[in-house]
């Protein structure tokens, strides 16, 4: 019997064993390694509206400004709205469905190996909007085909020179980049009625057509135990029109309509610029763009050919019957940006 | 001593009868039956919550609808970053009631149909039907940045930015299709 005692005793401490190994914490090298898969999102026949039939109760009411006299200004959303082309302007959203994002090619929830993206020995979580095509523009990816030229020059004068492809001017559109298709792209508008003091004064419209946000990402990772991030803001849209009406919705002034509204903007430049977000101590919120100041000659060198750009293109501005052609702000580099609000 | 032993041998034997995993093929010959129709009604702090009824006397104030005072509704902050001088984005004074009929939640097996992208995709997905209709009721919150977690704590100072109320109904349709992407 004793014999059968030590082997009982023998057995149960086998098991114990077995649940000695307690749980690490994983380093953030080791995190980078993990590439898991992701979550994929597709809205399917979709269609949203929101704050409709004002006279009913439907309110979205935005509040806490104030005008010059310091009276109370409320925005309030007497429509919000995103349906399928033909909305016209809002008065067709239900009924008139949109896919956002394909199965093939849908919103995406990751977490990704920096070591992929060149951000060394950390784990990104990305979210992002359906991928972009490579298409046949100089800049990859880009909607806009460009006419560009290989430029050499110096930032400052006695500078370092530095080497990349500019801009001249845009020639095209090419919409094989974007991989929602023509039927895929979602109407959005937006309707305000601004009330000061109490009396609803105007109403403030802007309706956008043919929206695709495809490329677009938001990048977030810790580093010295504060969150730190990238952002592709990526925004076609067919037509953008803003127009302002009478407190009723009627007697509309003339038209603001932007025509290929082409947005491409990337935010920071992997762990070398790292956009922040932060509040202060005494309760204000600041954005920073980080400084690349003091880097070196070959960071310049690749961050002046291949860093993050802002491009913007309006394919025709018309103001009523007016039309002012074409508008485009290409190159725009940040290399540093801090706004930090105040309080008035 | 007998049954100390018969129970160590049978606590043994457990892992022995392990869950198998199934395999994709067999997975794929699992067809679920139906799925969940969903409708809600939530109401977040409409009173000021439960410390104002009973909490210390801090956490009281006048909490009827037509209240604005920032005791009542309920706060989310967010430390952004770790130094002791670092201030805190904060969701404020968030309260109401929403309510939604019609939210179903199903499995769905899509090898055809969107526009071509079906036959390719040839998977399942979890498929989370929009209710029809949302409707909200005297929803705010309060978008601010502040010093300290608490605005019982002292020195302390908030800037709010904006407030959103939201009232009567918005309108959905279609379904959120999930499922995994990349190579697990």
């Amino acid at each position: 019997m004793t014999d059968f005692r030590y082997l009982s005793i023998c057995l149960i401490c086998l098991q114990s064993s077995m649940t000695m190994a307690e749980l690490q914490a994983m380093d953030d090298h080791q995190l980078s390694e993990v590439d898991g898969a992701g979550i994929g999102l597709v809205l399917e026949d979709f269609a949203f509206e929101a704050g409709e039939d004002v006279a009913s109760g439907n309110r979205l009411d935005l509040s806490g400004i104030t005008n010059k006299d310091g009276e109370d200004v409320v925005l309030s959303v007497s429509q919000f709205y995103v349906a399928g082309s033909g909305s016209n302007q809002g008065a067709n959203v239900i009924g008139n469905p949109v896919n956002l994002g394909r199965l093939l090619y849908p919103y995406n929830i990751e977490l990704v190996d920096g070591d992929t993206i060149g951000i060394n020995d950390k784990a990104i979580f990305e979210f992002s909007a359906p991928e972009r095509q490579a298409g046949s523009s100089s800049k990859p990816f880009s909607l806009m085909s460009f006419t560009s030229e290989n430029r050499t020059e110096s930032r400052f004068p006695g500078e370092a020179q530095a080497t990349g492809n500019r801009i001249d001017s845009v020639s095209g559109i090419d919409t094989s980049v974007l991989s929602s298709r023509s039927g895929e792209l979602a109407d959005i508008g937006i309707r305000f009625d601004l009330e000061e003091n109490s009396v609803r004064a105007q109403s403030l419209e802007a309706h956008a057509q043919g929206v695709a946000v495809d490329g677009s990402y938001l990048r977030l990772w810790g580093d010295n135990s504060e969150m730190v991030g990238n952002l592709a803001v990526n925004l076609y849209a067919q037509e953008i029109t803003l127009f302002a009406c009478d407190a009723d919705g009627n007697n509309c002034g003339q038209k603001v309509r932007l025509q290929d509204f082409i947005l491409e903007s990337e935010l920071g430049y992997g762990a070398d610029q790292p956009v922040t977000f932060e509040v202060a101590g005494d309760g204000n919120f600041s954005v920073e763009i980080g400084n690349i100041e003091g880097k070196s000659t070959t960071f310049y060198q690749d961050y002046y050919a291949n860093g993050p750009r802002t491009d913007i293109h309006i394919g025709n501005l018309s103001v009523g019957n007016t039309d002012f052609g074409s508008a485009t702000i290409a190159n725009l580099q940040i290399q540093y940006l801090r706004a930090t609000s105040r309080d008035l | 001593m007998q049954p100390l032993m018969i129970l160590s041998l049978m606590c043994i034997s457990l892992p022995l009868m392990a869950l198998e995993p199934l395999t994709d093929t067999a997975l794929k010959n699992v067809s679920g039956q139906g799925g969940v129709y969903l409708s809600g009604d939530l109401t977040i702090n409409a009173d000021g919550g439960p410390l104002n009824v009973d909490g210390p006397s801090a956490w009281t104030a006048n909490c009827d609808s037509a209240s604005a005072s920032n005791r009542c509704g309920g706060r989310i902050a967010v430390n952004t970053g770790d130094s002791g001088n670092e201030g805190w984005f904060v969701l404020d004074n968030i309260r109401g009631r929403f309510s939604f009929e019609g939210l179903t939640l199903k499995t769905r097996s899509i090898d055809s149909g969107f526009s071509g992208d079906g036959a390719v995709f040839d998977n399942d997905v979890l498929e989370i039907g929009l209710p029809n209709s949302l409707e909200y009721e005297d929803v705010s919150f309060t978008v601010a940045n502040s010093n300290s977690a608490r605005p019982t704590d002292a020195g302390f100072v908030q800037t709010d930015i904006f407030t959103l109320n939201i009232n009567g109904e918005s309108r959905l349709q279609g379904n959120l299709l999930v499922f995994p992407t990349g190579a697990p």
